[in-house]
């Protein structure tokens, strides 16, 4: 071990895992109508927003790491009749670190809504929106594995809104990877019916690194970051990023 | 069985020959033989668990080849790779039931490290090998096992690259050599894994699971097993699973989790996941270009062999499994790592399930139906082969004569195989020969019988429930292992018999397997009657029986008996069952399950050496000189076919060239493909530890030795050149 260690401080290059995912969403509600009072909207509630959650989010770390994300997301609260034009919800979420010497483990979560209520007793109203979305994922290095996901389903249980989407980026495709599409659905609420269209993201990355030195046994150089396996939990404060909030 | 006859020929005043004795089903090929149904919902129906067969089979194939499952470098393959059985023959032993080892046959120390050689089996040894009646010269408790791993406390592994966990890491106790670790050693030899897939239940005790519950061994028995199902974006339930059929599934959980074959305690399934999903599989092994199931994967081309494939875990699990076990996105109720860590996610969660059901796709082409034998051409009027040369037709016929046929039954050679016994008998009521009465009347008779429990003679110990497919044959003292006798981890017998009892008996929640059929049994079944309205002759049976006025009718039915004896369509009261359970003195409700364990497949047998579920003896020849004398122990429990057999038990020259004969038809079940290792028997490379260099330390841990390495390159699918040796042309090197 000792030995090892003379090795390290004899380095002049680190070997360094990083890794950059973005997620784009925008939730735009297409057109609303009344099936049995044209033109009143009245009756039909829409809330929701895009936010990130403190409480479903982890990052642990070990060794020298850096990490960085930023979030914003919007939020509506209105009924259907102060929507004027193209209504939508918008997220922007992406995240970033490296690690030249340790381990990194982080997962990120973050929730979108859109609830759809009509208060009428007999009114039904058609409802046509469209999430578009752009994912990215983007990794390098020796040892890094990140993952963007996208699920979206609503309270219908319909198979059109229910999907999961998935960019990956790892030691194998540092590349990265992109996907960017949309999706529309259609849905028709009967009187005192509600339906929530949700649309979900997470970000996953791990990445291990070491200090490049002389060449190292496979085992000898486990046995290094092994002993650097000293989890620490890292506290994800509200004050580490930005969320906006807005009507549109 | 054996009494009735002689009892026959006493009655009749005939002389019988010898031939007149042989009964039961003949051996048949396995071509085209129906394997065990699985579940519609594993493969089939709008929601199949497994999406992609082809996909799930890969992924089995390379967990089940991956030194990085293990915690030091073992793969599942570690100890079946060899005719999917274990081979090596240094550091293989285990102390027995006195917790020492005990000098060899060959006056060696033996114990940890120990190279075997041909003249240390077999570990019971008689002064007439032919007469257990003659003084034993020599006896070893001792067992050839096989060799895993080093132990230790879990700590941590990598994601990405090293096979070998970060452990706390001492010398075992037990397993040590002037106190420098070895590896550990298991407390019952290997079985093959090629033609598992017919057996009911696997491990020699019985106790992985027909029904596989998703997350453990134990089926139906594991209160808290169930699977994590998406119901949608934010709601995931943990399920229960019941997959019958599937106790290869079953088995392939219990190995990655234990500290001696293959893991570091504390270690769960969720770990093994992470370390896992984001490896390439087998990273650190050659891969054939021309693996039959991986070549398409492989980086290899023909002349430049590479390791690893061209995918990850993660992704050959998303495409091999339905969605709704892995897609859930968010973490919270599958708990976390011991050591801290991020939560695990849903894939790490059901890795288990995975896991267990890629490797049962994978054990599932694995199937050896090429054999001599089963390439034979038959005579009609006998139902023997008659194109494999005289001496093997003479050990067909010598293997029903002797009795072999009745525990070794069916195309695999084994009435561990229920399911497809009776299946081909539904399929075809003269499937077991053309003199089998499909009435299922006389000693030919071959009823479909689904039983999972039998209640049978034994030698000395009378008539007694036994879970069908396993037998007491005497090998050791029935102290020292208890087999199917055993408990599981909640405290339930692993035997179907002991749950068939109580249930009779009216114990409440007797039955544990809820899916194995053990209230579907038919008493009239049996090949002694349990319970019967009228008189059964003492040919029959000589132990008691239950009769009126404490029966009843068996509400399973009267079809399909055994002798057509439908007066034995009966089952005690509760309350005569009660009592006579509770009797110890009963002649009724008794048991063989004590030191009974599974009937292994006589397929391939040439290559699997060394034998029993002790690895006490490294020939054939040595296994039938064991059955010659009628077993080494003699005791209450064993099987009444276990006897002193005057057909091979002798030295002179008939009988030897019987014996000869009958190992002369037990190697025409050598499926050429295994010997060379064809497909589907083709494999990545793998390097195995086979013993220790004590004086070098081990690269983990200072405190341990290091490995000696075995290597075995990467096949294609045509095979290798040389054949695999058996086991006691590897002690003769």
């Amino acid at each position: 071990m000792f030995g090892s260690l003379l090795l390290l401080s004899s380095q002049n290059a680190t070997a360094i895992a990083t890794f950059n995912s973005n997620s784009a969403l925008t939730l735009t509600i297409d057109s609303i109508s009344n099936n049995t009072n044209p033109g009143n909207l009245e009756n039909l509630l829409i809330s929701g927003g895009y936010q990130f959650s403190f409480q479903d989010s982890e990052e642990f770390s070990s060794g020298a790491i850096q990490s960085s994300f930023n979030y914003s997301g919007s939020n509506i609260d209105t009924n259907a009749s102060s929507l004027v034009g193209n209504s939508s919800l918008q997220q922007s979420f992406s995240a970033g670190g490296s690690a030249s010497n340790g381990a990194f483990d982080s997962y990120y979560q973050a929730y979108g809504t859109l609830a759809f209520e009509n208060t009428s007793l007999t009114d039904s109203y058609s409802i046509q929106a469209t999430l578009n979305y752009d994912l990215s994922a983007d990794a390098s290095g020796d040892f890094v594995s990140n993952t963007v996901s996208l699920v979206t389903f609503d309270d219908f249980g319909s198979l059109t809104f229910d999907n999961f989407f998935e960019v990956t980026a790892d030691t194998f495709s540092p590349g990265g990877d992109q996907l960017s599409d949309s999706m529309t659905y259609n849905f028709i609420l009967n009187p005192l019916e509600a339906n929530t269209l949700y649309s979900d993201v997470a970000i996953t990355a791990s990445l291990e690194a070491t200090p490049v030195t002389a060449p190292l046994p496979a085992a000898n150089w486990f046995m290094l970051t092994g002993l650097a396996f000293l989890w620490k939990r890292r506290n994800i404060k509200p004050a580490d990023f930005q969320t906006r909030k807005s009507i549109h | 069985m054996r009494n009735m006859l002689q009892k026959l020929t006493l009655l009749t005043g005939l002389t019988l020959s010898l031939s007149i004795q042989a009964h039961g089903p003949l051996p048949m090929p396995l071509k085209n033989v129906p394997l065990p149904p699985l579940p519609p919902e594993l493969l089939a129906g709008p929601d199949p668990i497994i999406v992609n067969q082809e996909k799930a089979v890969q992924l089995g194939k390379a967990l089940f080849w991956d030194i990085a499952v293990g915690s030091d470098g073992q793969a599942c393959a570690s100890c079946h790779f060899h005719a999917g059985a274990d081979i090596r023959h240094k550091n293989q032993l285990y102390p027995g039931q006195n917790e020492t080892f005990d000098m060899t046959a060959s006056s060696s120390t033996g114990g940890t490290n120990y190279t075997l050689e041909r003249s240390d089996f077999p570990f019971h040894q008689r002064q007439s090998p032919f007469d257990k009646n003659s003084s034993v010269t020599f006896n070893s408790d001792d067992i050839t096992g096989s060799a895993g791993s080093f132990g230790g406390q879990y700590q941590e592994s990598s994601r990405f690259t090293g096979h070998d966990d970060l452990c706390n890491r001492d010398p075992d106790p037990e397993f040590q050599n002037n106190n420098i670790g070895t590896r550990r050693v298991t407390n019952r030899n290997a079985p093959s894994v090629i033609n598992a897939v017919f057996n009911h239940r696997n491990f020699w005790d019985g106790r992985a699971n027909n029904t596989f519950n998703g997350s453990s061994i134990w089926g139906d028995r594991d209160p808290d097993a169930g699977v994590w199902v998406k119901i949608n974006g934010r709601k995931v339930e943990k399920q229960r699973l019941a997959l019958i059929n599937s106790s290869l599934a079953s088995q392939a959980l219990a190995p990655p989790l234990n500290d001696t074959e293959m893991t570091c305690s504390q270690r769960t399934f969720m770990d093994i996941g992470r370390k896992l999903l984001s490896r390439r599989p087998l990273a650190e092994q050659k891969v054939h270009p021309e693996d039959s199931v991986l070549g398409t994967l492989a980086f290899s081309s023909t002349d430049n062999l590479l390791p690893g494939l061209n995918t990850t875990y993660r992704d050959l699990i998303k495409q091999a499994f339905n969605k709704k076990y892995w897609s859930y996105t968010r973490r919270g109720p599958f708990g976390q790592p011991a050591n801290g860590g991020l939560a695990y996610e849903q894939m790490e969660a059901n890795f288990s399930m995975f896991f267990g059901l890629a490797i049962q796709m994978y054990e599932s082409t694995l199937i050896s139906d090429d054999s001599p034998f089963d390439n034979a051409t038959f005579d009609p009027n006998t139902g023997l082969p008659t194109s494999l040369g005289a001496s093997v037709e003479r050990g067909a016929r010598a293997f029903e004569e002797v009795h072999c046929n009745i525990c070794h039954s069916g195309p695999a050679f084994t009435s561990n195989a229920i399911l497809t016994n009776a299946q081909m008998l539904e399929n075809d009521t003269l499937a077991f020969g053309p003199n089998a009465d499909p009435t299922g009347v006389g000693v030919n008779g071959m009823a479909i019988n689904r039983n999972v429990v039998n209640y049978d003679n034994t030698n000395s110990g009378g008539s007694r429930f036994l879970d069908t497919g396993f037998a007491n044959t005497g090998v050791q003292d029935p102290n020292n292992d208890p087999g199917l006798a055993g408990l599981d981890e909640f405290g339930y017998p692993l035997s179907f018999a002991d749950q068939y009892a109580e249930y009779l008996a009216g114990t409440a929640n007797a039955i544990v397997d809820i899916h194995a059929g053990i209230t579907d049994i038919k008493t009239c079944q049996f090949q002694s009657p349990l319970a019967s309205t009228q008189y059964v002759p003492p040919f029959i049976t000589d132990s008691g029986f239950f009769r009126e006025p404490d029966i009843i009718s068996d509400p399973n039915g009267n079809d399909n008996c055994f002798f057509f004896m439908t007066q034995n369509a009966y089952i005690p009261t509760q309350e005569a069952a009660a009592r006579e359970l509770a009797n110890p003195n009963s002649t009724t409700m008794k048991f063989a399950t004590q030191a009974a364990f599974k009937v292994p497949t006589l397929r391939n047998i040439e290559l699997t050496g060394p034998y029993m579920h002790n690895g006490s003896m490294a020939t054939l020849e040595e296994v039938v000189e064991f059955y010659a004398r009628g077993g080494n122990f003699p005791n209450e429990f064993q099987h009444e076919f276990i006897f002193s057999n005057g057909l091979i038990a002798g030295q002179d020259d008939s009988t030897i060239q019987r014996r000869a004969d009958l190992i002369a038809f037990l190697k025409s079940l050598t499926d050429e493909r295994v010997r060379y290792e064809r497909a589907p028997f083709d494999h990545p490379e793998l390097i195995i530890p086979h013993g220790h260099d004590i004086e070098s330390p081990n690269p983990l841990d200072g405190s341990l030795a290091a490995d000696q390495l075995m290597v075995l390159p990467a096949v294609g699918s045509t095979g290798r050149s040389t054949p695999i040796p058996t086991f006691e042309q590897v002690l003769a090197q």
